[in-house]
């Protein structure tokens, strides 16, 4: 049965009619539209799904959209604009972090949640924090240096 | 060392539409699964045209409007495709240039295209735009000029000239592949004897993609080739039971992940371009090449570190401890021989 829940998404509320079993990026995707949260494995081992919720990173396919109720959602399209990117848009963009693309939203959200909580984050930092975001393209090597790119031009901000 | 022969099969198709404000169009249908065929396209025309890439709108992949391609496999995107818009963007130059000649009473050996720009033996000579003029019923017919409002269309069909079979009797043939690249691997790995886990800890791969058209996605092609050969190396392995696959879940069909590439200090990509004649402006392919030497060099390491030979891919725990104690056992059987 179908119940009303508020999810605040991209600071905007957004009062949605779901099943309590859908998930919340069943939810982002199919009733609002936000598209930039991938589907990748639904079990939580890929990372293509990756929100932040209350300033975490998690895994949208393994919260149930009733969970989320009350909390901050902030997805990929809540980050930046075409006209002003979020350090992390500039710099997975200028090191071609990007090949499929895939992986990029929720690589970009592991990564924002990793510099918001730890500004100075190092290079076994980010592997480590990263880890459940897998990427079958690049060899992670370029989004290393994304990462600590965004990390050093938001240091000087 | 090791590498991939490569034979393109079937032909490519591009077109070119240049409109009168110069926006160059390349239409082709060759599929961009994030290796960046669409830029090197991209860089392709612009080079042609010589204009800035932003110049350039590729148009791809959608078969009602875009002509023939075989596929985007094999390597030979660059090549195939690449080529077959390259003869389209000619193919177009020399139509702007032949009707510039008429208009400019100049000989069109002395002209040439440049960013807009026609050039009579290199100084500026007219505005592209200028060609093109007013086509209709109510204005004067006949003259050389485009037609304002159509664009002018280059077409170009590419097929490799095709491979010669060897000789039965000699075994010899003057083209047996279109080409060869090469790729060199060397890596570095610690091997955990008590649980047989390899991880990789240093890495350094060499390859040949002819000409790099593009440096940066070369890289990442390298990068990336190097991080799959990893999880083909150590990790893959399908596991079928009563026809299903049983492990079809990244749980258990593990693939690498950061902590499974080396730190990025410690992975180094080198070019050894051998330019190919025919590519364009040289270049091959660099895709699938750059798994060839991987799981090899790691197998050599294993060897080196521990004095086992593994020959059977993925070279994973269970595998490594098995060949270990194997190893163990007969060496302390006295009499026997070990065998590698």
């Amino acid at each position: 049965m179908k119940q009303k829940i508020e999810l605040k998404v991209n600071g905007k509320i957004h009062e949605v009619s779901v099943e309590p079993w859908k998930t919340l990026l069943e939810v982002l995707r199919e009733d609002l539209g936000l598209t930039g949260a991938k589907m990748g494995c639904d079990d939580g081992n890929c990372g293509a799904c990756t929100v932040i919720v209350d300033g975490q990173a998690i895994k949208s396919c393994l919260m149930l959209a009733p969970q989320a109720r009350g909390k901050q959602i902030l997805t990929i399209e809540g980050l930046g604009s075409p006209e002003n990117l979020h350090p992390l848009q500039q710099t997975f963009i200028d090191h071609f972090a990007v090949q499929c693309g895939y992986c990029t939203p929720g690589m970009i959200m592991a990564a924002k949640a990793l510099l918001d909580e730890k500004p100075e984050a190092t290079e076994e930092d980010i592997r480590e924090n990263l880890h459940g975001n897998i990427c079958r393209c690049t060899g992670y090597v370029k989004i290393v240096e994304a990462v600590e790119a965004a990390r050093d031009r938001m240091k000087k901000r | 060392m090791g590498g991939k022969q490569n034979t393109p099969r079937g032909r490519s198709e591009a077109e070119v539409l240049v409109y009168e404000d110069g926006t160059i169009e390349a239409l082709y249908s060759a599929d961009e699964q994030g290796m960046g065929s669409e830029t090197v396209m991209a860089q392709i025309a612009a080079e042609e045209f010589r204009v800035p890439i932003c110049r350039v709108r590729v148009k791809r992949g959608d078969t009602a409007v875009t002509p023939y391609d075989t596929f985007s496999a094999s390597s030979f995107t660059t090549y195939n495709t690449g080529n077959a818009l390259r003869l389209a963007c000619q193919d177009a130059i020399r139509q702007i240039l032949q009707t510039a000649s008429q208009k400019m009473e100049a000989s069109v050996d002395n002209l040439t295209l440049e960013d807009g720009k026609i050039l009579v033996q290199g100084s500026p000579g007219m505005d592209l735009n200028q060609l093109f003029e007013p086509f209709s019923m109510f204005t004067p017919q006949g003259g050389p000029a485009l037609k304002k409002g159509t664009p002018v269309r280059g077409k170009g069909v590419f097929a490799p000239s095709p491979a010669v079979p060897w000789d039965p009797a000699t075994g010899l043939t003057p083209r047996m592949w279109n080409w060869y690249q090469y790729n060199a691997c060397g890596v570095e790995i610690a091997v955990n004897t008590e649980t047989g886990e390899i991880k990789i800890l240093r890495g350094v791969l060499a390859a040949d993609m002819g000409f790099p058209i593009n440096p940066k996605m070369c890289e990442g092609q390298m990068e990336g080739g190097f991080g799959m050969a990893i999880g083909a190396s150590v990790l893959e392995e399908y596991i079928f039971r009563d026809g299903l696959m049983i492990n079809s879940s990244f749980g258990n069909y593990r693939i690498p992940t950061f902590r499974e590439m080396p730190p990025r200090a410690q992975f180094k990509s080198f070019f050894a371009p051998d330019p190919l004649p025919d590519g364009p402006w040289g270049s091959k392919g660099i895709g699938e090449a750059t798994m060839v030497t991987v799981a090899p060099a790691i197998a050599n390491a294993v060897y080196n570190a521990v004095g086992v030979r593994l020959r059977d891919l993925p070279m994973n725990p269970e595998r490594v401890l098995k060949r270990l104690q194997k190893a163990k056992v007969a060496a302390s059987a006295p009499g026997q021989t070990q065998r590698r």
